[in-house]
């Protein structure tokens, strides 16, 4: 059976933050995942499509699009617009105070910590994909045995 | 669409127990009302998450944001009744390490 894959494309507008946290939830609920990592996950997720849509679209609109990817043990959550992209990713994931005062620059931070890996790509005027991999601790203890 | 907020004031101390998801959704009309109640003269406020069923930065930003804007003011701000579920979000933003912390809901002193 091929491996489930769930594609969402939602206006860029605060109320479809939440949407795309129903998805993951439901998703990997149905992967397996603990409650636990499944909060992790919805964290992540709220983070990257919060980011699209006061960041990538400020001010303007376009397309909000979660990808969410069976793989095995675990899953890809993918957020991706078409907004102004970011010209220093790197940069743009150290947290910030200063910057972010109203969301602590920790976006990134929580996306690191509460997925195992992060990737993001961008280019200034195209739009941002942020990729993100959550494994399912217990299938992890499984290869290890 | 905004998120619910159940307000109980007792002597000077104004306890906020929103419901729900604080996102950047639900942050925008928290950080509205707490910042009308500083603006009221509100400066001993709990902030009771009770009855918060997920937190991310947004939220965090506006508790941080009004815990500032509180002590800059000589006020305080508590927070109380934290869930399990929103615990690890809390803890590794550093919150509960700033912020005074209680169990329980009652007053403004726990």
């Amino acid at each position: 059976m091929a491996e489930l894959v769930w594609k969402l494309e939602l206006p860029s507008r605060p109320d479809s933050v939440g949407m795309c946290r129903l998805a993951v939830a439901q998703f990997a609920g149905l992967l397996g995942f603990t409650l636990a990592e499944i909060e992790e996950a919805k964290v992540a997720v709220s983070e990257a499509a919060t980011n699209a849509v006061v960041h990538g679209y400020r001010g303007t609109s376009g397309p909000l699009r979660l990808t969410l990817r069976e793989v095995p043990g675990g899953m890809a959550m993918e957020v991706g617009d078409e907004g102004c992209g970011i010209p220093d990713v790197r940069a743009a994931m150290q947290p910030s105070y200063s910057q972010d005062p109203e969301r602590m620059g920790l976006g990134f931070v929580f996306m690191g910590s509460f997925t195992d890996t992060l990737d993001v790509a961008s280019e200034v005027g195209r739009g941002t994909t942020v990729r993100m991999l959550k494994m399912r601790e217990e299938a992890q203890k499984e290869e290890a045995r | 669409m905004s998120v619910h907020v159940y307000i109980h004031r007792r002597g000077g101390t104004s306890v906020f127990r929103p419901e729900g998801e604080l996102d950047i959704e639900a942050a925008a009309s928290l950080r509205d009302l707490l910042d009308e109640e500083i603006d009221r003269g509100g400066r001993d406020i709990v902030l009771s998450l009770a009855r918060v069923t997920f937190i991310d930065s947004s939220g965090l930003g506006v508790i941080l944001g009004r815990y500032r804007r509180l002590t800059d003011l000589g006020g305080t701000m508590t927070l109380a009744a934290v869930p399990e579920i929103v615990r690890p979000v809390l803890e590794l933003s550093g919150l509960l390490t700033l912020l005074p912390v209680v169990q329980v809901e009652v007053g403004g002193r726990g």
